[in-house]
Parts: C-alpha cells; sequence; structure tokens
C-alpha cells in the first residue's frame, strides 16, 4: 500500500490542508506547532480508528483532535494505491460520524467493513504499524526500549522472518522455491533425467501432449527433425536403388531384346532347319553305316574262311598238347613211385639190422628175475628187524692188543687196540669179541636174533645164486637187462611194420619190375608250362570259335537283311540321293546365328532369353511404377536441409538440457539456503541490522547480538557494550537500523510506508549523512515520510532525491 | 586460336532456405538466378565458346518445371557456341525417362543449351579445332563408385582436346568418409589421358589462384554462396586453352551475396568495438550474418551488444545469432539488485561461487526477474 495524499478537514488545528506523497522519502517541514505530528496522528486515526467507537471511548481517543474551541467533529481523507489501484478512505467522527471505503468503483460505508477493508489492506497488527512503522517525535532512541516493552503486543517477527522475507527487494522462500522450481519442472516436465529418455518412453509416435518442458519439447523437435532426415534419406536410397537397379536392367534388356526380337522372326526357319539337320543327319548317319557294311561284308566273308583255318591248326597242336602232357603227368607219377621204392628199401635194411642187434641181446629168464625180485624184498625186510635189535659196544684195553669183532650178521673185523684209546660200536642182535684169550659174545636176549641171521645168510646165498644165473650184477643190473631187451624186440617189431607198409601190397619183385618201366619213358616239358599252354590255348580257341560264329551270324544276318552286296550298294546310292536333297533344303533357311551349335540350341537360348525378357519386363514395368511412385512423393526439405536443421535441433536440445540442469542446481542451492536459514529464522534479520548498524556508525559497530529481536549488546572490532550505554547518537542509529530492519521484514515484499518524527535531531552531521543514507536506500522501494522541523535535515534529504513538502 | 571455357557447378536452382523469413528466402533463391544470369553475361563478356555447367544446376530432381525453363532461358542467353550442363549428384538423371530432364530438354528445345545426362564422349568443333568433352553424369544422388572409369577406355585423338566432365568428391579435396559422393582419385583422373577435367560437387573452387599451368582438374565452386559453411565469396573459372593446348584460368565472381560467420568472445567494449567495425565493413544489405557471440559481460555491456545485434538486424539482410553471452554478474551488481541478507542475495552471490558454472548466477537473476531481454 502507497499512501497518495492524506487531507485533513478539519483535523485538530488543521482546518483543511492535503498533503501529497511521492514514492521514495517524502519531507514534511514545518516549524514547531506547523501540525507535522498532528499528521502523522490524523494517519493513524484515519488507519487503525474506527467511527463506530462508544462516546466515551471516542471522547477518549478522538477528543482531543476536535477542532477548538468548538468543533464537534474531526475528519480524515486518505487517498492510497494498492497493486496499482487507487482506494479512498474517508473517516470522520464526533457529529455525522461516518467512514467509507471505496476502491475498484464500489463503496463500503458500514465503519466494521471498512477497518476490515483496511486491515486487509496493512495486514499487520497496530501496535507493530506503530511501535515499529511510525516514530513519534525524539522518540527513535527510546525505540530499543519500547521494542523490548511491547515486542508481544507486535506481529511475530520470527514467522515472519523464516515465513516470508523482510528486507525490501527480498523474496520468501515460498515465492522463491516455487518459482525455482517451476522453472525446472518447465525444463523436465515429463523429462525422465536418469534414464534421458521421456516419461513412459513416449517418443515422437506417442507423444505427451500436457505439460511439455523445454526439454522433451526439444526432445520432440530434434527426434521429429531426425525422423524427417532418415525419411528422406531413406526416400533418397530407396531412389538411388531403384534407379541403379532399372539402369542395370535397361541394360542388360537392352542387348536380350534384340535377341528376342531376332528370334522371333528367325524361330520358324530355324525350327524347320533343326528337323531338316536331324533328318541330314539320319541320312548321313545310315548312308556312313550301310556303305561301311558294303565295304565291310566281303572283308568278313574272308576273315570267316581264314577263323575256320585257325581251327583246325588249334585242333592238331591240341592232340599233341595232350600226349605231352599225359606223358609229363606219368613221369609226375613215377617220381612218387620211385620215392616210395626208395623209402621200402631204407625200412628193409632197418629191419635186418634191429633183428641181428636183437639177437645179441641176453634175455633174463622171468621166474628167475621174480624171485631174485623176492629174495631182495626178504634180505631187505630182515636188515630192517636186525637194525631194530642194535647194541652199542665200546672196549678199553689197559695194553695193547688185536680183538676180533663180529657184529650181527656182518662179516667178522680185527680192531687193533691200545691203551688209552677205546673203540666203539653199533652192532644188529649180537656182538661177538674175541681175542687171543677169549671170546666175548653178547645177544638180544629174545632168542630170534639167531634165527633171523640163519634166514639172511640164507636169502644173501640165494641172491649170489640166482645173479648168477642171470648173469647179472645185482637186481637192478638185470632189470635193466631185460628192459633193454623189451624195447629193441619193440623196435624189430616196429621195423617189421613200416616195412610191410611200404611194399603197398607189391612184392619187392614187382616194385624192381615197376622201377625198370618208369626208366623207360620219354622227356616232356614241365607240367606247369604245358598246363598253361593248354588254357592259352583254350581261350585261343574259345575266341576263334566266338569270332567264327559272329562272322557267320553277321553274315548271315546282313544276308538276311540286304540279301546280297550289289543289293546293299544299291542302297547306299539311294540314301546318298536323299541326302542332296535334305541338303539343298537346308540351303534355302535361314542361316543359324553364330554362337550356337545347333537350332536346338538356338531355339533353347531363344526360349530361355524369352522367358528371361518376359520376367525382366515385369520387374522393369514393377520398378518404373515404384520410381514414378517414389518421385510422386515430395518433401519440403532435402537431406542435407534437413541436416542442418537436425542440428541446429540437436543444438537447441543440448541448451534445453544445459539450462534445465543450470534450473536444478540454482533449485537446489536455494533449497540448501533456505534449510540453513530455517535453523535460525532471525539470522538474515540479524545480519541486516549489523550490516546497517555498521553503515550507520561507520563501521564503529558492526555485529549485533539480539534478546528476541530486539538489540540486546552491539559490537565492533574494538567495542562491545550494552545498547543503553551508547551515546544518544549512535542508539539513535541503533535504533533506526533496528526499525529499519524490522520493517523491511514486516513489510516484506508490501509496498508499504514508514513515519518518522525527526529521526536525526541527535546525529552528528557525519551520522546523519550516513542515516539519510540509508533511509534512502530503504525507499526505494516503499515510501518513508519524515517529518522534521530542521531545515538542514531536509536540505540533506532533497539532495538524497527526496520531495520536500513545506506546511506552516 | 584460343578456345575459351567458362566453368561453373552447383546452383543449386531449387535450394528452398527454409530456414530464413519468407522475404530474405525469397531474395536468397532470386539470387541463384541473377548468380546464373551474371554468369552467362561473364561467359558471353569474355567470348567464351563454351560454358559447361559441372553438374547440380539444380538442387533436386523435383524442381519445378518454372524454374527449369527460368533457368534454361537465362543460360540460352549465352552467346558462345554451346551451354554443357551435366547431371550431378543433386539433380541426377536416373535414365531417358528421368522427369527433370525431359522438362530440361524440353525447354532446350532449339536452343544452344544442351543436358549431357549421358555417359559418352561430345564432340565439338570450333574454327578448325576439335574438343571432345567426355561427360560422366551422376545416375543417381549416392555412389560408391566413380562415374569416370570408362574414360579412359577410350581412343582419343591426337589432334583433339579431350575435356572430362564430372561430378563428385575427390579424395584429398573434399570430405566423403563414406564414399557415397562417387568417389573419384586424382589418379583416377590422370589415367583418363585428357587434357584436363571440369568438375562439380564440392563447393570450394580449386586449384588456388596461385596455381600456374594446366591442372589435373578444375572444382568450380559455387558461383553464389549459399551458407555460412562457404567461405568464398562465389566463384566459377573462365579457362583459355592456347593452341599448343596449354591452360590459363581465372576466375569469376558472378554472386553477390554473402553468407558471413562470426565467432566472437565478448569480454568488455573492447570486443564490442571490434565487431562493430568489422560489421561496419561488410556490405549489410547483401549479407546473411550468422553470430556466434560466447563470454561474459556486465549487464551495461551485455546490453550495449543486444542493442548493437538490434542495430545489425536492421540493417543487414539477415542475422543470425547464436548468443552464449552471459552477464557478468559481481558481489557489487548483486548488491545493487538486493539488499544484502534477502534470499536472492545469498543465492546469487553464493551462486558466484560456482566456478564450473559461471552462468548459474545470471540464470538465476533471469528466473529472479525474468529473462534481461
Amino acid at each position: 500500500m502507497q499512501l497518495l495524499e492524506l487531507r485533513l478537514h478539519p483535523f485538530g488545528g488543521t482546518g483543511d490542508r492535503a498533503i501529497s506523497f511521492g514514492n521514495g522519502v517524502t519531507v514534511v517541514l514545518g516549524p514547531n506547532e506547523a501540525g507535522k505530528s498532528t499528521l502523522r496522528e490524523a494517519l493513524c486515526h484515519a488507519l487503525f480508528t474506527p467511527t463506530n467507537l462508544t462516546p466515551a471511548r471516542e471522547q477518549k481517543v478522538i477528543g482531543p483532535w476536535l477542532p477548538l474551541p468548538v468543533g464537534d467533529h474531526c475528519r480524515v481523507s486518505l487517498t492510497v494505491e494498492v497493486d496499482g489501484k487507487v482506494a479512498r478512505v474517508m473517516k470522520m467522527w464526533g457529529a455525522g460520524k461516518s467512514s467509507s471505503f471505496t476502491a475498484d468503483g464500489s463503496s463500503i460505508a458500514d465503519p466494521v467493513s471498512v477497518q476490515a477493508a483496511l486491515g486487509q489492506l496493512l495486514r499487520l497488527n497496530e501496535a507493530t504499524w506503530r511501535s515499529v512503522l511510525f516514530t513519534p517525535q525524539a522518540e527513535l532512541a527510546k525505540s530499543i526500549e519500547s521494542l523490548s516493552t511491547n515486542c508481544n503486543a507486535l506481529d511475530d517477527l520470527q514467522s515472519l522472518a523464516s515465513g516470508s522475507a523482510g528486507i525490501p527487494g527480498d523474496m520468501s522462500p515460498e515465492r522463491l522455491i516455487p518459482r525455482l522450481q517451476a522453472a525446472v519442472e518447465k525444463a523436465f516436465d515429463h523429462w525422465d533425467v536418469q534414464s534421458s529418455r521421456p516419461e513412459g518412453g513416449r517418443g515422437v509416435s506417442n507423444p505427451w501432449k500436457q505439460k511439455v518442458g523445454s526439454v522433451l519439447d526439444a526432445y520432440y523437435a530434434r527426434e521429429r527433425k531426425r525422423i524427417q532426415l532418415e525419411e528422406v534419406q531413406t526416400h533418397e536410397r530407396e531412389v538411388d536403388r531403384v534407379n541403379a537397379e532399372l539402369s542395370e536392367i535397361e541394360v542388360a534388356i537392352s542387348s536380350e531384346s534384340e535377341f528376342v526380337r531376332q528370334g522371333r522372326s528367325l524361330r520358324i526357319g530355324i525350327a524347320q532347319r533343326g528337323e531338316l539337320e536331324q533328318l541330314l543327319l539320319s541320312l548321313e548317319r545310315d548312308t556312313k553305316e550301310l556303305a561301311a557294311v558294303a565295304q565291310e561284308w566281303p572283308v568278313l566273308v574272308a576273315k570267316a574262311a581264314h577263323v575256320q583255318q585257325e581251327l583246325g591248326r588249334l585242333e592238331s597242336e591240341g592232340v599233341a598238347l595232350g600226349e605231352e602232357i599225359r606223358i609229363a603227368r606219368q613221369r609226375k607219377e613215377s617220381e612218387q613211385l620211385v620215392q616210395q621204392h626208395a623209402q621200402m628199401r631204407k625200412a628193409l635194411e632197418e629191419l635186418v639190422r634191429g633183428r641181428a642187434e636183437l639177437s645179441l641181446l641176453v634175455l633174463p629168464d622171468d621166474d628167475q628175475l621174480s624171485e631174485l625180485r623176492s629174495t631182495e624184498r626178504i634180505i631187505t625186510e630182515l636188515n630192517i628187524q636186525m637194525a631194530a635189535q642194535s647194541l652199542a659196544a665200546s672196549i678199553d684195553v689197559s695194553r695193547s692188543m688185536s680183538v676180533e669183532v663180529e657184529r650181527g650178521a656182518l662179516p667178522s673185523e680185527s680192531v687193533h687196540l691200545e691203551p688209552g684209546t677205546s673203540w666203539t660200536g653199533d652192532a644188529e642182535g649180537r656182538i661177538v669179541l674175541r681175542t687171543d684169550s677169549m671170546t666175548v659174545s653178547v645177544r638180544i636176549a629174545n632168542g630170534e636174533i639167531e634165527e633171523q641171521l640163519h634166514e639172511l645168510a640164507a636169502a644173501r646165498s640165494r641172491k649170489d645164486e640166482l645173479l648168477a644165473a642171470l648173469q647179472a650184477e645185482s637186481l637192478a643190473h638185470a632189470e635193466q637187462m631185460s628192459e633193454l631187451h623189451r624195447r629193441k624186440q619193440e623196435s624189430v617189431n616196429g621195423s617189421q611194420r613200416l616195412y610191410d607198409a611200404s611194399l603197398s601190397g607189391r612184392s619187392p619183385e614187382e616194385w624192381d619190375e615197376q622201377m625198370k618201366s618208369l626208366e623207360r619213358l620219354p622227356g616232356t616239358r614241365d607240367i606247369d608250362v604245358l598246363d598253361k599252354e593248354r588254357q592259352l590255348r583254350t581261350e585261343r580257341v574259345a575266341a576263334v570259335n566266338h569270332e567264327a560264329l559272329q562272322s557267320q551270324t553277321t553274315i548271315e544276318s546282313w544276308i538276311k537283311q540286304f540279301e546280297n552286296t550289289d543289293s546293299l550298294w544299291n542302297r547306299v546310292m539311294t540314301k546318298r540321293g536323299e541326302l542332296m536333297a535334305v541338303g539343298k533344303q537346308l540351303s534355302e533357311l535361314p542361316q543359324l546365328p553364330s554362337g550356337f551349335a545347333s537350332s536346338t540350341d538356338y531355339l533353347h537360348a531363344l526360349a530361355e532369353a524369352e522367358s528371361r525378357y518376359e520376367s525382366v519386363s515385369k520387374r522393369l514395368s514393377s520398378l518404373r511404377e515404384r520410381r514414378a511412385e517414389l518421385n510422386g512423393k515430395s518433401f519440403a526439405a532435402t537431406a542435407e536441409e534437413l541436416q542442418v536443421e537436425l542440428e541446429h535441433a540437436e543444438r537447441d536440445f543440448q541448451r534445453a538440457i544445459s539450462s534445465g540442469e543450470a534450473y536444478r542446481r540454482i533449485l537446489a542451492k536455494a533449497q540448501a539456503l533456505v534449510a540453513e536459514a530455517t535453523d535460525n529464522p532471525l539470522a538474515a534479520y540479524q545480519e541486516r541490522l549489523a550490516s546497517a548498524f555498521a553503515f550507520l556508525t561507520r563501521s564503529r559497530y558492526d555485529a549485533v547480538q539480539l534478546n528476541g529481536s530486539v538489540p540486546d549488546r552491539v559490537s565492533g572490532p574494538t567495542v562491545a557494550i550494552e545498547p543503553d550505554r551508547l551515546s544518544r547518537g549512535a542508539i539513535g542509529s541503533l535504533a533506526l537500523a533496528t526499525r529499519m530492519a524490522m520493517a523491511e521484514i514486516y513489510l516484506g515484499e508490501m509496498k508499504g510506508f514508514a513515519i518518522m518524527d525527526d529521526p536525526l535531531t541527535d546525529m552528528d552531521p557525519d551520522r546523519r549523512a550516513a542515516a539519510i543514507e540509508f533511509m534512502s536506500e530503504f525507499a526505494r522501494t516503499r515510501q518513508l515520510i519524515v517529518l522534521t522541523c530542521h531545515a538542514n535535515h531536509a536540505e540533506e534529504f532533497a539532495a538524497a532525491g527526496a520531495t520536500i513538502v513545506r506546511i506552516g | 586460336m584460343t578456345l575459351r571455357i567458362v566453368h561453373s557447378a552447383d546452383i543449386h536452382i531449387g535450394l528452398g532456405f527454409r530456414q530464413y523469413p519468407d522475404a530474405v528466402r525469397e531474395r536468397l533463391i532470386a539470387e541463384r538466378f541473377e548468380a546464373l544470369s551474371r554468369l552467362v553475361q561473364m561467359a558471353n563478356d569474355r567470348d567464351a565458346h563454351f560454358l559447361v555447367i559441372a553438374g547440380d544446376l539444380f538442387d533436386r530432381t523435383t524442381v519445378s518445371s518454372h524454374d527449369i525453363k527460368q533457368c534454361v532461358a537465362i543460360l540460352s542467353e549465352f552467346s558462345g557456341q554451346q551451354v554443357l550442363v551435366l547431371a550431378g549428384n543433386h539433380d541426377y538423371c536416373e535414365g531417358p525417362d528421368s522427369a527433370l530432364w525431359k522438362s530440361f530438354r524440353k525447354a532446350a528445345q532449339d536452343t544452344n543449351v544442351l543436358g549431357m545426362t549421358e555417359a559418352k564422349r561430345y564432340d565439338f568443333h570450333v574454327s578448325d579445332r576439335a574438343i571432345s568433352f567426355y561427360a560422366c553424369p551422376c545416375p543417381s544422388k549416392t555412389g560408391a563408385d566413380s562415374t569416370i572409369g570408362w574414360v579412359s577406355e577410350q581412343e582419343k585423338a591426337n589432334d583433339t582436346i579431350h575435356i572430362g566432365v564430372a561430378h563428385g568428391n575427390v579424395e584429398g579435396v573434399g570430405l566423403d568418409a563414406n564414399h557415397r559422393y562417387f568417389n573419384m582419385t586424382r589418379s583416377d583422373l590422370r589415367e583418363a589421358n585428357l587434357l584436363t577435367w571440369l568438375l562439380g560437387h564440392i563447393h570450394v573452387p580449386s586449384p588456388t589462384d596461385s596455381y600456374d599451368g594446366t591442372p589435373a582438374f578444375f572444382m568450380a565452386g559455387t558461383p553464389t554462396p549459399d551458407s555460412v559453411r562457404c567461405r568464398h565469396q562465389g566463384q566459377a573459372w573462365f579457362i583459355e586453352i592456347a593452341e599448343n593446348s596449354a591452360c590459363s584460368h581465372q576466375p569469376l565472381n558472378p554472386g553477390r551475396l554473402h553468407f558471413i560467420r562470426l565467432e566472437r568472445e565478448m569480454l568488455n567494449d573492447d570486443d564490442l568495438r571490434m565487431l562493430r567495425t568489422e560489421c561496419q565493413a561488410l556490405d549489410s544489405a547483401s549479407t546473411v550474418l550468422d553470430l556466434q557471440l560466447s563470454g561474459r559481460l556486465h549487464a551495461d555491456e551485455l546490453k550495449a551488444v543486444h542493442d548493437f545485434i538490434d542495430e545489425l538486424k536492421a540493417t543487414f539482410l539477415h542475422v543470425d545469432c547464436e548468443d552464449d553471452l552471459v552477464a557478468l554478474l559481481d558481489a557489487g551488481a548483486i548488491a545493487q539488485l538486493y539488499p544484502e541478507g534477502t534470499l536472492p542475495f545469498r543465492l546469487l552471490n553464493a551462486l558466484l561461487e560456482d566456478e564450473v558454472h559461471p552462468g548459474d548466477a545470471q540464470v538465476a537473476l533471469e528466473l529472479l526477474h525474468g529473462p534481461s531481454r
């Protein structure tokens, strides 16, 4: 809200006065009692004092401002501008009290409504206006004290400082952050920053229609351009491809079409030529064959005769060869007989020699040999029994002597003994010691020993007799002699059997006669050579026989077919005549084009060429249609133009991304700052107050500590002090700084105003200059109304650009 | 007798200039025809025997018949023996049924304008001198292989001047990394055993002015620029072939429009002064100016630049400006705008500390106040 005009008519001592206010600082200059303070009070009442007061209250509040001596009413009219629109307020107290509020062509008169409308314009409560924005005369220095006292009645500075900007030109987080967020959203609406794609993958084929951010918009523009370019490039490539294929086909078809055109005119003639050529070939073949038969016939007849002779010769050769083979086989067989004869003679010699050797061998008598074996067994058994009755004897002598000792059945032995030596020995059944002077006989006491010794002696005697009879030295020897004789006898028997076998049923005489007849056989070639010759001859005979048969068959066939050679030659001549006739017909037909071996080849090639031609013609026609279709599709721009446009679109897209990212960084930074400010909502206010106080004191003080929202202690590079100990000038500066800093927060972005009644009276010129500069700065975006009676103050304000209004 | 040939290419009649406002576009389109007309006049002034357009007379095969007729009408003003117009890759001839070239032939009937749409030799006599042009037209917009292979196999009479006419990229001269534009190598050109080649496609003329002698090929360059990518003023060649077949050449400049791109970093008033001087030196009425400005300036300097751009827009044929200028905000400037302690004050100062994104503070300011322009 900005003040435009204040009219007092009447109010206090002022009968009718209107003051206009401009932007910035308006200085109302007038001497004491000129009505400056009245102006301030009139403004206060116009804004805050309703006209429906009770009489008592009216008397108390308004009474002092009724014109003297008998004025029964007072009236104030105020014209303000709000958001570019003018509003008018009129209030009259006392007689005829009324109020009105006119804005936007409508007017209200109800005092409560009028006050409510004003409240909306003023936003702040009356205490705030009166304590902070209205500074009574000479009360600046008391500001700190009065603000401390009234702080509870003021609008909450903290909530204002944290909730909205409090300094002129400031912007509240509530406005700034949404604005930045709106910028980010406007940039990135429906854009997926993470994937750098449109949200939901909605590309240009299915684009977002609403809330399309600048990035997405640039993306769509680029993609559309890219698609246009691809479409044009595809079209151009397709045109090139179709043209290339057309060109290729047209080149190919040009030679093909000439061949087909020519071929179609030649086809019938060439086809006839083909048939005649076939006929000609057939006639040539027949003529050639007949002529060949005619020439071959006498040759074959002569050959048949020769073959018969050859067969006769082969037959006689075969008889001789057969005889030689027979003799050769006989000789072959006689070789075996000779070997058998030799074997027979050898067997006979073996037999004779065996018989002679056998006659020299002694054959022991089987009975004697059997008895000898029995006697040997008895001796052995008796020896065993004797051994079982063994005695041990020992002889010691005191003088040298000889002793005859008999032990068992053993022959006696003489033993010479010397004193000091002893003889010991074993004996079977008995021992007898004989000296010159005595005989000592010791026997086993069972009484059989003598009998056993007797039987043993008898057995041994019989054994000796038998050995003598057998001419053997021992039983083993006798056994060996018997075995040797048996073996020899078996050998002689074997020789006899071999000999008998080698005779093969013939007598030795017959063998001798056979050998003599064999010696008389004539000599021949080897049987293998003869067999091979006979095989070759057999094959030759078969071949000649086959040849003879073939010749005969052929000749018989010719006779059957042609009767004889004369009639055959007649046929040959006839064929030759036909050949000439066909050749003549051929010469009248079109020649076969070069490069072809036959009419068939040509007609085949022509048919293929026609087929290809038809096929290619269809393709050609199709391609021409396609080309016409492609040519019919026109594009507004060429690929080159679109390429340039795509590059522009790409740059636009990158710019949009870049701008959007800048917005995001700015938003993040702003949010961080706001978060910091939330921790200490009065930080900005405190900072602003400190900087203002520093400015006003020329940096003597540059820091302010707060108690609530009111300065509690100030400090500078060299001093720290409580406000009540400051000089009047310094405390005035602190009060001014505090009021202005608070006013900035309270007014926020509202175009408000402040009134100060002689604020500079206690300041020296230097501080006053600083204060004027500071207040002018405050008034850059707001109105500041300064009431003063000091002309020099007014002049200094005027020098800083203030408007001077003189009254009184 | 000296033979005289004017060689041009890449006129691109039918180019749309879609990115420009209507009035500018009409002016640019008209310039293509006017440059062609001036080219014909220059050829006539020099008594040229042949005017050879080595491809891309037209920008597309779908160019209007009106434009075709207008072109032929202009070309038929050539007072020499023959105008030879080769089919390039933009105005390719796909075959005898090509709609463009049918229209062209129809329009050129009974004139000295001849469309070279077949790969073959075109023989002429000028007085007693025989000259053969080996035309290598493009059959499509793109092509992996060059069109000139057949020329080397042709027998060439000694008493004839043999000149090739082709359209496509020459390796080492233009960029065609994907081999899409009928790439020719220098050895391909030499192996054709011709006096020289008259080529089109690359919009930059070749050889350089200082080249003396008979080059293996001439690249015409477009006669009048069509975008800022064209760094020359528009060029064609006037070629003279002496009795002894020695070639001499002079550039012709039929273009009257200019596309100028100025990329400048603006850091202070001096830069603006220099830019102003540079722009004042340009032929503003005939110049499409593309300004690419970057840098950081104080608000008043930035405003001065923007005011200057507005001035340029009022005087130049057209001005495009890609403005990446950033207002140079400093703590002092911020303090002037916002009292200390205010949220904007703190935000802007905090953003100033972000050296990686120096423009953020200005962006933020614009968000707070609305854009400066």
